[in-house]
């Protein structure tokens, strides 16, 4: 069943001599138990996608789409108070700056423990403020932080970035929610305790069916870790599929140019060798270039491409671009 | 000849948390000793909480050390020679939001950098401040933007910029690259290796991506609970790690 089932979402910035179009009619669904990759250059809207489903936008951005539902119910039709009382319900977010997301001036460990709901905790009412402090202490042993007493105590400020980020981790999966949209959760931590977080996840995925939305742009996570894959570029999805498929035969310029990018992650690079990358940079928003927007980098760019390119389905893998890659003979005919 | 970095029992302690009255320490960085050559990258790896990010504000010395020395060519370095540490020693940090202040354009920012701390001429700040944009992979015309308007990646770049734009010895760069997507990365990676060459700078470089260390770093320090465990040449230390923290990161390196 699709939990989550985005048409068509488009994120736009009015200025007063321009309308900025940070996300351009990008369409996703999540189906329930999935995890879903969502990579892209920095800059390409990822994170405010993950902030439009959650509604927490500020006023000056206008979020639109041609549906957004939520089991059945188009989040972005329901009164205020109903979205928020859902998504407070069932999705939970983990940001990409931890530091900024808790607050300066409360304990971390009163901070965890309003963030766990009366109704998961087993246990009467004069009995919950134990049930919720053990309850606390076991969200940090689950995220790999050993001493709970210490990290309860403190001020966000006085920890390090990646101990902070293991508690917003904490915070989120405290309510068993259906979505967990992830928002570079590991991109602070170091390669043990992000295998540990990962892992965590991946047992709430199979445990509890919880789905989870991935959001980073490192290739080796997505490869490890999700079922299926968009990839953004300037705020439009230029390939979607399987993950596997994706990696083994990326369809779009872009998605090659990532995977090679990354050193041993495809082939053996040698040490301190150059690195395969596009060349030049993401064009900002002001001055998109015209048709393709990966033309002025993309080393396969034709006269075709100054038309935008739709997206195509070839079996369950899309792709939007004139020239694909990795075609087989059949699935250039189609 | 001497190395270009020395550090001898560098040591940091802070006061414990919730301990107002009993000034209880907890000890960050254990004394620590290595060496840095000229032109060469030195990995600092570790668990969150390790001391890694202590470890880097002390030898920027935006942090004092509770204790230890620090030698730049054969030089310690103390107050007095603050302004040539800025210059020589820069520090990119984690956080890149957090370190630009937020009422300032990008351009106003990298011009105080140099006003600070370089004797240029306006007109040559402002070449130098778009030609350290370019160098970086954005365009001149980010120096009129407010770093609101730019994204986690781009604001990295940025303070890539900042570091760079005064044409350091060394740069240490606290994730600074995590942030960094990619096709971006390795742009960036290949400017710093670059730049290395021409420039011989040298690189201490905190990263949680195994793959960046073994690429571009020539020795890797292992810290584990504000300890140095392991020190090695990189190669050696991915082969055959011996401390049994080590052994368990390189063993997690591909999940
Ligand atoms: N408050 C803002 N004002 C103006 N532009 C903004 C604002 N916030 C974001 N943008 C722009 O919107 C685009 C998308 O930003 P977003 O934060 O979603 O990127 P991202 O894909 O999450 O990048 P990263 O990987 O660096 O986190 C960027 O081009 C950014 O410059
Ligand atoms: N200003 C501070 N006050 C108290 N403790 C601190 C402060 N800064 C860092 N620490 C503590 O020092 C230790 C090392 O932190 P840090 O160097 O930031 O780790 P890393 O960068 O390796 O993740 C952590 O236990 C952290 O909580
Ligand atoms: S449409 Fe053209 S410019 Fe765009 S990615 Fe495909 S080949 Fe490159
Ligand atoms: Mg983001
Ligand atoms: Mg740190």
């Amino acid at each position: 069943m699709n939990l989550l089932d985005v048409r068509n979402l488009t994120i736009e910035l009015p200025t007063h001599d321009q309308q900025i179009i940070a996300v351009d009619r990008v369409s996703m669904t999540i189906r329930e138990g999935e995890i879903l990759g969502l990579v892209g250059e920095s800059g390409s809207g990822k994170s405010l996608i993950a902030k439009a489903i959650v509604g927490v936008l500020n006023n000056r951005w206008k979020v639109t789409a041609d549906r957004m539902q939520w089991m059945g119910e188009d989040l972005l039709r329901l009164p205020v108070e109903e979205r928020r009382e859902i998504i407070g319900r069932d999705i939970s977010i983990i940001y990409q700056e931890p530091s900024r997301c808790l607050d300066p001036t409360a304990k971390v460990g009163e901070q965890l423990k309003e963030s766990i709901p009366n109704s998961i905790l087993k246990a009467n009412f004069w009995q919950r403020r134990k049930a919720r402090q053990e309850k606390a202490e076991g969200l940090l042993h689950k995220v790999g932080i050993k001493n709970h007493k210490r990290v309860m105590n403190a001020y966000p400020h006085e920890l390090s970035e990646g101990v902070c980020q293991k508690v917003m981790i904490a915070m989120a999966i405290a309510k068993c929610p259906k979505l967990i949209i992830a928002d570079e959760p590991t991109a602070s931590l170091e390669a043990t305790t992000r295998a540990q977080i990962f892992r965590v996840l991946k047992s709430l995925n199979q445990l509890k069916n919880t789905s989870i939305l991935l959001i980073t742009h490192d290739f080796e996570i997505i490869s490890h870790w999700t079922d299926h894959t968009n990839v953004l570029y300037c705020g439009q999805l230029v390939e979607s599929g399987k993950t596997s498929d994706i990696i083994t035969k990326p369809f779009h310029p872009y998605t090659d140019a990532l995977i090679t990018s990354v050193p041993d992650f495809k082939e053996a690079t040698a040490h301190k060798q150059k690195l395969v990358t596009l060349p030049g940079t993401i064009p900002s928003l002001e001055h998109l270039p015209i048709g393709c927007r990966l033309g002025p980098r993309c080393p396969n760019a034709k006269r075709e491409c100054v038309i935008a390119p739709k997206m195509t389905k070839r079996q369950s893998h899309s792709v939007a671009c004139h020239f694909p890659l990795n075609l087989t003979k059949k699935e250039t005919i189609t | 000849m001497s190395a270009l970095l020395e550090v001898h029992n560098l040591c940091k302690n802070y006061p414990m948390p919730g301990t107002l009255l009993y000034r209880q320490q907890i000890t960050a960085l254990y004394p620590l000793t290595f060496t840095l050559e000229r032109q060469q990258s030195l990995a600092i790896i570790g668990e969150a909480g390790s001391g890694k990010s202590t470890l880097a504000r002390l030898l920027a010395g935006v942090e004092k050390p509770t204790s230890g020395d620090i030698i730049l060519n054969g030089y310690p370095l103390t107050e007095k020679l603050q302004r040539q540490r800025h210059k020589d020693i820069r520090l990119i940090f984690q956080d890149a939001k957090d370190s630009l202040s937020p009422g300032v354009k990008i351009g106003s920012t990298l011009d105080n950098a140099l006003k600070l701390n370089t004797d240029l001429a306006k007109e040559e700040r402002i070449q130098k401040i778009g030609r350290t944009l370019i160098k970086v992979g954005l365009l001149p015309e980010h120096a009129e933007y407010y770093p609101h308007m730019l994204s986690g990646g781009q604001l990295q770049r940025i303070a890539l910029a900042r570091a760079l734009i005064l044409d350091p010895q060394i740069v240490i760069l606290d994730e600074a690259l995590g942030a960094l997507d990619p096709s971006i990365r390795a742009q960036i990676v290949n400017l710093l290796l670059e730049l290395q060459e021409s420039m011989h700078l040298s690189y201490i470089i905190v990263t949680h991506q195994l793959n960046l260390v073994k690429h571009m770093s020539d020795n890797v320090l292992v810290l584990n609970e504000g300890k140095l465990v392991e020190s090695n040449e990189t190669n050696r230390l991915f082969m055959s790690p011996t401390h049994e923290y080590t052994q368990r990161m390189i063993a997690s390196r591909n999940i």
